[in-house]
């Protein structure tokens, strides 16, 4: 069973990211028509594709569940999968306020605003 | 939490250093305080934007939540929660945000790093998101808040931020710590508004991701917005008529193909679309003239203008060689 969801899941990805291809074959989309010819030149479907399925991964290991994890890999662009493949782990997350640590970053800041702002 | 004496150490050689040289610390700061830009008021707050506290961790859906409410997506902070938050993490990434926010229909619109640029979009009635650290740079402690306004008599910012409704904080306190992330910060605006610092070809590209994301009529209004402030934009004429061809407007597509056309004669695909559209609408001598151009232009999308054309001539009745 849970293979079949893994080939379902699969095959969503595939499909998700050929159909903006496969409607409308001969318009020219927005992102291509701007793409330098350097950019179309680089463009690869398939280690895209890889990409995309890896960072779909990824947000699972780090307890996201498997539908979520597709959505919000599915609503990024390309070039923000790129930037995120294999990175998730040492990228900057928005946490806490953490005011424990943050006092003593603050009481300099403050020193320094005083002494030299005012 | 307990501060060690090597830390205490650490921060009196800091402060020793930075009484020395603020500026090369806090070149912002700096700069607003001996140069005040002329176009900005002496000070703003936005009072429409909504407070929520955070829960543990979460900032980033309570930071999203006010700027989303604030451009006038009614949403909650936990609504949010399952597009941004990590939880093995406890947390939520900048790229997250920004997809986020257009997946509400908005335009994410990332900051150039400056603080003026920031209290520009305020002053324009725009929140902004930033990200801040509240450790060390080899300690970080990311934190999102919400600016809401500023006053530069007192020198100071307005933030929502954690549990803190209306909080005001010195330049210098904030530069400091928000220089971590490279003096992160992002806009979400409602798509027929562009925000007043963004940069033609960042926004461009802003709206074409909006598109890509499946909000075409949400893009539509947004690439017709970017033409109004940069009326020959490349992509804001093909963004046009894309958006306007999938909304089945086919006259309004190929007014805007047409233009690019005349704007850009070098982009094959400006003559590729509109040729495809021209064809739709019976005019195949038109259509085949622009495809036949399209092809003439080369480059590296040949083999889909070249595709284009031939099913225009099998249209048209004429033999492809």
């Amino acid at each position: 069973m849970r293979l079949f969801y893994k080939l379902i899941s699969q095959l969503l990805i595939v499909s998700m990211i050929l159909l903006p291809f496969s409607t409308q074959a001969s318009m020219i989309g927005t992102d291509q028509a701007v793409a330098s010819a350097q950019d179309l030149a680089n463009r690869d479907k398939v280690r895209d594709f890889v990409s995309r399925g890896e960072v779909v991964k990824q947000f699972e290991a780090l307890g996201l569940n498997a539908s979520s994890a597709l959505d919000r890999v599915n609503a990024m662009t390309q070039q923000e999968v790129n930037q995120l493949a294999g990175k998730i782990d040492s990228l900057p997350v928005g946490a806490d306020s953490g005011w424990g640590w943050a006092a003593a970053v603050i009481i300099i800041a403050v020193v320094i605003y005083l002494v030299w702002y005012k | 939490m307990r501060i060690s004496k090597a830390r205490l150490t650490a921060g009196f050689l800091f402060l020793s250093m930075a009484l020395g040289g603020c500026a090369v610390i806090l070149p912002q700061t700096e700069a607003l305080k001996t140069q005040r830009p002329a176009d900005l008021p002496a000070s703003a707050e936005l009072t429409q934007v909504p407070f929520f506290a955070q829960e543990q961790y979460q900032c980033g859906p309570a930071a999203l939540a006010m700027a989303l409410n604030a451009a006038g997506v009614k949403v909650t902070p936990e609504a949010l929660v399952d597009q941004v938050y990590i939880p093995a993490r406890k947390g939520s990434l900048q790229i997250e945000m920004l997809v986020s926010a257009r997946r509400h229909g908005l335009v994410s619109y990332e900051l150039a790093p400056q603080l003026t640029d920031a209290l520009r979009e305020i002053a324009a009635g725009t929140p902004v998101i930033v990200l801040e650290n509240y450790g060390f740079r080899i300690f970080p402690i990311w934190h999102y808040a919400v600016l809401i306004g500023y006053d530069l008599d007192q020198g100071q910012v307005l933030r929502h931020s954690g549990i803190h409704e209306r909080q005001t904080m010195p330049f210098g306190v904030f530069e400091y710590l928000w220089k971590d992330e490279g003096h992160w910060a992002m806009v979400a605006v409602p798509p027929d508004r562009v925000p007043v610092t963004a940069s033609e070809a960042r926004y461009a590209e802003a709206v074409v991701a909006l598109e890509k994301s499946g909000q075409v009529e949400n893009a539509h209004t947004a690439y017709n917005a970017l033409l109004k402030r940069w009326p020959s934009n490349l992509a804001g004429q093909m963004g046009r008529g894309n958006t306007a061809y999938a909304l089945k407007d086919i006259a309004d597509a190929e007014s805007a193909f047409r233009q690019a056309t005349r704007d850009h004669p070098d982009a094959a695909a400006a003559f590729n679309n509109l040729a495809q559209v021209l064809a739709e609408r019976g005019k195949l001598e038109d259509a085949l003239a622009a495809a036949e151009h399209a092809v003439s232009l080369g480059g590296p999308l040949l083999t889909a203008t070249q595709a284009t054309r031939d099913e225009i001539r099998q249209k048209a009745g004429i033999k492809t060689e």
